[in-house]
C-alpha cells in the first residue's frame, strides 16, 4: 500500500478542507460586504491562494514522502524547524477549536436545540481522533470517495437554488461604482480559503509534476463553488434578507423544494447528513495536522497518547471558547493572520530557501 | 479481542446518540403538531390562535363512526408577542411544534396595525419553516377555524392546498413568509398578500382579493375581481381564459401570454417603462355564432389587444395613484439598469410619476371554431 497521497486525493483534501464550515457562513458576510459584487473578491483570492497552493504542494513534491516538519529541519535548521512545528500546533489547535465552536454553535441553533455543547464535542472528537490516529493516507483516501460525494449533493442542492431562486436579486453583476468596495471585502474572504496549510502534513510521491497545478486549479474550482453558494443563497433568500442569519447557507437551503423528488423533498436534511459530513472531514483533517506536528515534537510519546492527549486539549478549549462572549468573532481575526503565516509566510519562505539551495 | 470490543461499543454509543438525537428526542405524538398560526391584535396587545392537528383524528365526525375532531386550537393573548406565546404555552397540554406549520394567517386589523414586529420574531425563530404560506383574513378567526371544524378540515391545510393550487393555476403567485421577509428587508417595501375568506352559502374558505402592504403596513385591499392583472403582469403564467366584451355579445378566448423583457430609460429625471407582451390567443367560443370573417378576426385581434392593454393599465394605475406603491415590481429592472440612480433616489417619490406604457401584441387563432381563413 503507497504511503504517499495521489493528485486527486490532494484535490478532494483541499475541496473538503476549504469548504468545511465556511461555507454555511460566507453567503451572508459577503452580502454585507461586497453586495452583487461578492463573486470578485471570491475568484480574486482563489487565485492568490491558488498560488501559495501551488507552492506548497511545489514543496512537498520536492521533498517526497516527508511532511513539511521533515525538511524544514534540511532547509532552515533544528531550531527553525523546532519553532514552526510549535507554530503549527498552536495554529491548528486554534483552527480545530474554531471548528468545533462552530460545528456545535451551528447544529444547536437550527437542529438539535436541547443539545448541549459539550454532548457534540464528545460524539464528535472520538470519530476525528480515530481518523486522525490513522495517519494522512488514510484520511486522503477516505476524502477522496467522501469528495466526490459532497460535491455531487452540492451541485445538486445549488442547482436548485440557482432554478428556484430570484435571478434579480443577484443583478447587475457589476456596479461600477460598487467595485472598489466588492474588491475591499477581499480581506473577510481570507478565512475562507485558509486549510492550503494542511498539505505541509501531506506526504506527495516522487513523481507528482502535476501536483502544483492540480493545486492551483483546485483552489480556482473552490473559488468557483463559494461563487455558486453566495449567489444562489443571495437568488433564494434575498441580498439584504441573507445579512440578518448566522448560518444564511441553511436558511437558503430550508426554502428549496424539490417537490418531485420525494426522498429529497426535506433538502436541509440532505445538507444535515451530506453537508455536515464536510465539517467533520474538514475537522478530522486539522486535528490531523495537529496530530502529525505533535508527534514529530514529542517522538516518544506514542501516537495514541497524542491523539487522546490532543482531543482532550480541543475539548477543553472548545469549552472554554463557549463562555466567551463573540469567541468566534475573536478567534476569527487571529486565524485570519496566522492563516497568512501558516499558508503563506512559511511555506513560500521555505520555497524560497529550497530554491536558492536547488531543491526545487 | 478486547480492544475490538472497546472499539464496537464506542461506534455503537455514538450511533445510538446520533440516532436517537441526542437530547432532542422527541416522539411526536408528545408535541402539539401546529398547522396554522393566526396573529391577531388584542385588546392592549396582541393574540395568537395555533391550530393543533389531531394525531388520532380525522374521522368524518359522530355520523362518522365518533372519532374525534382532527383539529383542535388554543388561543393565547398578551400585551407582547412574548406575553401571548406565554399564555399559549400555559394552555397547551404538549411542547408547540412549530416545524409543521403550513400557513401563517394575520387578521385584517393586525395587518393595517403593523406585522413588522411579528416578521422579525419569526425571522429569529429557526423552528419556523420560512416557505410557510401566508395570508391575510378579514374573517373572524373564531368563525375562520369553527368553519373548519364543521367540515372537518384543517385551516392550515386548506389555506396552503387553495393558494398552491391557484399558484398552478396561474391566478396567484407564490408568497411565503420567507418571500415577505426577503422584500421587508429591501429598500422597496411594496408586496401583496393573498386575503383569504368564507364563502357565504358553504362556509368554504376562498381568496377574495389581495392586501396591499408597505412594509409592515396594510394599505388597502383590492378585490379578486379587479386583481386579476396583477398576476398576469408578472408573466411566466400557464395559459388562461378571459371572456371579451364583443358588441352586444362576448368572446371566450385562451390566452398564452409572454411578457418581454422590460425596457427601462432614464433621461432628464423622467422614469419611463416600455412594458410589452406577445399574445398568443385561441378564439375558443363566443356567446351567439356571429358570421366569422377574416375582418372580424382582425377587429377581434384588435380590439383584444385594446382591451388587455387597458387592463395592465387599470391595474398600473391603480398602483401609481391609487396606493402610490410599486408592489408590481418595478424597482428591479430599474435598480438593474440604472444601480446608481437607484440609490441616490426615493423610490416610493419616484414610482407614482414614471411613464409607463404597456403594448399587448396579439396573434388570433380560431382553432375550435367553424372559421377557414380565405385563401
Amino acid at each position: 500500500m503507497a504511503n504517499t497521497i495521489t493528485s486527486r486525493q490532494m484535490a478532494f483534501t483541499l475541496f473538503l478542507t476549504l469548504t468545511s464550515i465556511t461555507v454555511v457562513t460566507i453567503p451572508g458576510v459577503m452580502a454585507e460586504t461586497a453586495g452583487v459584487g461578492s463573486w470578485m473578491p471570491l475568484l480574486a483570492m482563489s487565485v492568490v491562494f491558488g498560488v501559495l497552493a501551488a507552492v506548497v504542494a511545489s514543496l512537498q513534491r520536492a521533498f517526497p514522502g516527508m511532511a513539511l516538519y521533515d525538511y524544514s529541519r534540511e532547509l532552515v535548521g533544528k531550531a527553525g524547524c523546532f519553532l514552526i512545528a510549535v507554530f503549527y500546533v498552536v495554529y491548528f489547535l486554534t483552527v480545530d477549536t474554531y471548528l468545533c465552536n462552530a460545528m456545535a454553535g451551528m447544529l444547536q441553533a437550527n437542529f438539535l436545540f436541547k443539545t448541549p455543547y459539550w454532548a457534540f464535542l464528545a460524539a464528535g472528537l472520538p470519530v476525528f481522533g480515530y481518523l486522525a490516529y490513522h495517519g494522512p493516507v488514510t484520511v486522503a483516501r477516505i476524502f477522496e470517495l467522501y469528495g466526490m460525494v459532497f460535491l455531487i449533493a452540492l451541485l445538486l442542492v445549488h442547482a436548485n437554488m440557482l432554478i428556484q431562486g430570484d435571478l434579480e436579486n443577484i443583478l447587475p453583476l457589476i456596479v461600477p461604482s460598487e467595485v472598489g468596495r466588492s474588491f475591499g471585502a477581499a480581506g473577510k474572504t481570507i478565512i475562507a480559503f485558509l486549510g492550503i496549510e494542511v498539505l505541509t502534513v501531506m506526504p506527495f510521491p516522487k513523481k507528482s509534476k502535476k501536483a502544483p497545478r492540480v493545486a492551483f486549479i483546485t483552489l480556482l474550482l473552490v473559488g468557483i463553488v463559494y461563487v455558486l453558494v453566495v449567489e444562489s443563497s443571495i437568488m433564494m433568500v434575498g441580498l439584504h434578507e441573507i445579512t440578518f442569519y448566522e448560518y444564511p447557507l441553511l436558511t437558503a437551503i430550508r426554502q428549496v423544494q424539490l417537490e418531485n423528488i420525494e426522498f429529497l423533498r426535506r433538502v436541509d436534511m440532505l445538507y444535515l447528513t451530506v453537508g455536515l459530513m464536510g465539517i467533520f472531514a474538514g475537522m478530522s483533517v486539522v486535528y490531523l495536522a495537529i496530530v502529525e506536528y505533535s508527534g514529530r515534537l514529542l517522538p516518544r510519546v506514542p501516537r495514541g497518547g497524542i491523539v487522546i492527549g490532543a482531543g482532550v486539549v480541543i475539548f477543553l478549549l472548545s469549552l472554554v471558547g463557549f463562555g466567551i462572549q463573540d469567541f468566534r468573532d475573536i478567534i476569527i481575526e487571529y486565524i485570519t493572520y496566522g492563516g497568512l503565516i501558516a499558508a503563506g509566510l512559511i511555506p513560500v519562505g521555505l520555497w524560497i530557501v529550497a530554491k536558492v539551495r536547488k531543491r526545487v | 479481542m478486547c480492544r475490538k470490543s472497546i472499539k464496537l461499543i464506542a461506534v455503537l454509543t455514538l450511533i445510538s446518540l446520533s440516532a436517537s438525537g441526542c437530547w432532542d428526542a422527541s416522539p411526536i405524538e408528545k408535541n402539539d403538531i401546529t398547522t396554522t398560526v393566526l396573529v391577531d391584535t388584542a385588546p392592549g396587545g396582541y393574540a395568537f390562535y395555533t391550530e393543533i392537528a389531531s394525531l388520532t383524528g380525522g374521522g368524518g365526525g359522530d355520523e362518522g363512526g365518533g372519532s374525534a375532531p382532527k383539529s383542535r386550537v388554543i388561543y393565547g393573548e398578551g400585551p407582547s408577542f412574548v406575553d401571548a406565546r406565554e399564555a399559549l404555552e400555559r394552555k397547551s397540554d404538549k411542547p408547540v411544534y412549530l416545524a409543521g406549520v403550513q400557513c401563517v394567517i394575520f387578521t385584517e386589523r393586525m395587518a393595517y396595525s403593523g406585522i413588522d414586529e411579528y416578521m422579525k420574531r419569526f425571522r429569529q425563530n429557526p423552528r419556523y419553516r420560512k416557505t410557510a404560506m401566508v395570508a391575510v383574513t378579514g374573517e373572524k378567526p373564531d368563525d375562520l377555524f369553527t368553519a373548519a371544524s364543521d367540515n372537518n378540515t384543517l385551516v392550515g391545510l386548506v389555506v396552503n392546498d387553495t393558494l398552491e393550487s391557484l399558484v398552478d393555476l396561474g391566478q396567484l403567485y407564490h408568497m411565503t413568509m420567507g418571500d415577505v421577509l426577503e422584500i421587508i428587508a429591501c429598500p422597496c417595501k411594496g408586496y401583496l398578500i393573498p386575503r383569504i375568506g368564507l364563502t357565504e352559502r358553504e362556509h368554504d374558505i376562498e381568496v377574495n382579493g389581495f392586501c396591499v402592504m408597505d412594509g409592515g403596513i396594510c394599505q388597502g385591499v383590492i378585490p379578486m375581481e379587479e386583481a386579476e392583472f396583477i398576476v398576469y403582469i408578472r408573466g411566466n403564467i400557464p395559459p388562461f381564459r378571459y371572456t371579451m366584451p364583443y358588441d352586444k355579445s362576448s368572446h371566450t378566448v385562451e390566452l398564452r401570454l409572454k411578457r418581454n423583457p422590460l425596457k427601462v430609460d432614464y433621461a432628464d429625471g423622467q422614469i419611463k417603462f416600455d412594458l410589452s407582451f406577445a399574445c398568443k390567443a385561441d378564439l375558443l367560443y363566443m356567446e351567439d355564432h356571429p358570421t366569422i370573417s377574416d375582418d372580424i378576426m382582425e377587429d377581434v385581434e384588435k380590439r383584444l389587444g385594446q382591451r388587455l392593454e387597458e387592463e395592465f393599465s387599470k391595474v398600473i394605475r391603480m398602483s401609481q395613484e391609487v396606493y402610490r406603491l410599486d408592489y408590481l415590481k418595478f424597482h428591479e429592472a430599474f435598480r438593474i439598469r440604472y444601480p446608481d440612480e437607484f440609490e441616490q433616489m426615493d423610490w416610493k417619490e419616484e414610482y407614482p410619476n414614471a411613464q409607463i406604457k404597456v403594448d399587448v401584441e396579439v396573434n388570433l387563432t380560431g382553432s375550435n371554431i367553424d372559421y377557414e381563413p380565405e385563401s
